[in-house]
């Protein structure tokens, strides 16, 4: 099971939406992460063929996916946008899109009743939508996606507006279904949430794709760009010494109350390897190492110029 | 295709919109309790009600009610699930696209047949109470008109529907062309009617408007071909299926924005 693009484009009149993308998707959580505007929604309505793409094609497993109504049936959708029949109830909200999956209604209704379970939405199904909170509003939105339990899901935005402890279930949740072996596509300009939900991300900006991979191979592409690593040492005064002597590193600062040092190093697997060396044979008590910088907001600022 | 029929059902039937138009549908029949309240104070006693039959049967149901509440279902078939952006979720179904848009057309069109024709029984029931409306209009009389204005929705409904797909702001050109363009090129003598749905609908409905043409109007409606039933049937139905075709077409091919990105 993959979904390929090849150099995918969408235009409206003069404007690009979406600029020559080429990429592959397999099993597992892949994230789409972007600011605003970036093109990934656009990019999210060609790959469920709700818009047809101005140049290249999508496939799923070879099937090109415009106008392709049976290939629906393997895929599940959360759509961005805060829209409902708001006068159903959520329950009837879910069992009726399941129905129009081709299940009987018996079939439909225990596969709602699972997927509302799922996200949590027992106490309030037969509440109308109207009276949601935007909370319970994505949940729905999401139950109805994994209803009828498909293969490939797209998930826009999927955790906008939910609480802490509403994201943290979704995040699971979205985990989970990739572990499970599915497509699960989701989009966000929230780095963190991206991050937390799986390391493989395609980076879109100005419906250009910037980086493909994960986060620690999109990080080996930028070798140019010098990474930080803080490292907690009881000798922190000698670690700092020792550290200076080494060529690849450009700078140190030193926190004597903190007990850490953040050094900058424009090589960093050479540095990862010879930090534990030196460790041992300097008897160094380091308690803590990391990376500030190997994250998806450095990342993602040093990608696009900010 | 079943679920689907079901689902606009559900979605039609618990909508406010609907509510408005059943009561909308329902204005002959409270003008009918309007008179006879006012009847023992500002009509004579031999006034009969059920007289007004007809002229109600042709000028509110067939001229008002049918084109109006036609622009509201038929623009609303696509527009609304445009709107509100639910759309997505029912093009990502595997369902073919032009069944939705079938599917919707086909309940707007029941639903309004159902509360027109209703209306217009509660109407036909209520000024019976007041004389001998059997001479005024027989029951195989009002099932004439009950059948006009039957196949009237399902004419006009699947162009608003399809209208409503095609441009923004469709209620307000649907609005225009049915109280503009119908009316006016309707009443007009000469060829250029035909091309007005109501043209077809009036030469079917048993109760005709009253009135002589004058001038060079009396000329132009002499030379107007006469249409018989089957005729102005057989082009409703065609226009019928020309519509739907082209809505559920347009459904098939034309991509909808929901928001700006």
């Amino acid at each position: 099971m993959i979904i390929n693009v090849f150099d995918l484009s969408k235009w409206y009149g003069q404007v690009i939406a979406v600029n020559n993308l080429t990429f592959s998707v397999d099993p597992g959580v892949t994230g789409f992460l972007g600011p605003n505007g970036a093109g990934k929604t656009t990019l999210m309505r060609m790959l469920i063929g709700q818009l047809k793409p101005s140049q290249g094609t999508i496939t799923i497993d070879g099937e090109t996916i415009w106008n392709n109504h049976m290939l629906m049936r393997r895929i599940g959708y959360c759509p961005e946008q805060d829209a409902f029949w708001q006068y159903l109830t959520g329950r009837d909200f879910v069992h009726a899109l399941v129905r129009l999956q081709g299940f009987s209604s018996d079939q439909a209704m225990e596969k709602a009743e699972a997927a509302i379970r799922l996200v949590n939405m027992e106490k309030d199904q037969d509440r109308k939508i109207g009276s949601y909170s935007k909370g319970m509003r994505q949940r729905i939105k999401l139950a109805q996606a994994i209803a009828h339990d498909p293969d490939i899901l797209f998930l826009d935005e999927p955790l906008n507006g939910l609480d802490p402890m509403g994201r943290h279930q979704m995040m699971q949740l979205i985990k989970e279904l990739g572990n499970q072996g599915k497509i699960v596509v989701v989009s966000s300009h929230i780095l963190h949430e991206v991050e937390a939900m799986t390391d493989t991300i395609l980076l879109i900006n100005h419906g250009r794709l910037l980086a493909q991979g994960t986060i620690y191979e999109i990080r080996k592409l930028i070798d140019s760009h010098p990474l930080q690593v803080t490292i907690r040492c009881q000798q922190v005064d000698r670690l700092t010494a020792l550290l200076m002597a080494f060529e690849d590193v450009l700078s140190v600062h030193f926190n004597r109350e903190k007990s850490q040092v953040t050094v900058e190093t424009n090589q960093p697997e050479l540095f990862h390897q010879r930090l534990p060396k030196l460790a041992i044979d300097e008897n160094l008590k380091i308690t803590s190492l990391w990376s500030p910088d190997e994250n998806l907001d450095a990342i993602f600022d040093y990608l696009v110029g900010g | 295709m079943l679920s689907l029929f079901q689902f606009f059902m559900k979605c039609f039937l618990r909508s406010k919109r609907m509510l408005w138009l059943v009561l909308l549908g329902l204005v002959p029949v409270f003008y009918v309790f309007l008179v006879y309240l006012l009847k023992p104070i500002v009509l004579s006693d031999d006034f009969l009600i059920c007289g007004v039959f007809p002229k109600l049967a042709f000028s509110m149901y067939l001229h008002f009610l049918l084109p109006l509440m036609s622009v509201f279902i038929g623009t609303s078939v696509i527009m609304d699930e445009v709107e509100s952006a639910t759309l997505p979720y029912l093009l990502v179904r595997p369902i073919p696209r032009w069944q939705i848009a079938f599917a919707k057309t086909l309940v707007g069109e029941v639903l309004l047949a159902i509360i027109l024709c209703g209306s217009l029984f509660i109407s036909y029931g209520l000024m019976s109470l007041d004389g001998e409306m059997i001479d005024i209009c027989s029951i195989s009389t009002l099932m004439s008109a009950v059948f006009v204005l039957a196949i009237g929705c399902f004419a006009y409904v699947p162009l608003f529907s399809f209208l409503g797909g095609l441009i923004k702001k469709p209620v307000l050109s649907g609005l225009l062309f049915t109280f503009g363009w119908e009316k006016i090129v309707g009443s007009l003598p000469g060829s250029l009617r035909f091309t007005t749905l109501i043209t077809y609908l009036n030469s079917m409905f048993p109760f005709k408007e009253k009135g002589e043409a004058s001038g060079v109007f009396s000329l132009l409606r002499a030379t107007a071909t006469i249409l018989t039933t089957w005729k102005a049937i057989f082009v409703l139905i065609g226009l019928m299926l020309i519509f739907h075709w082209l809505t559920t077409s347009l459904l098939s091919w034309k991509e909808y924005a929901y928001e700006e990105e």
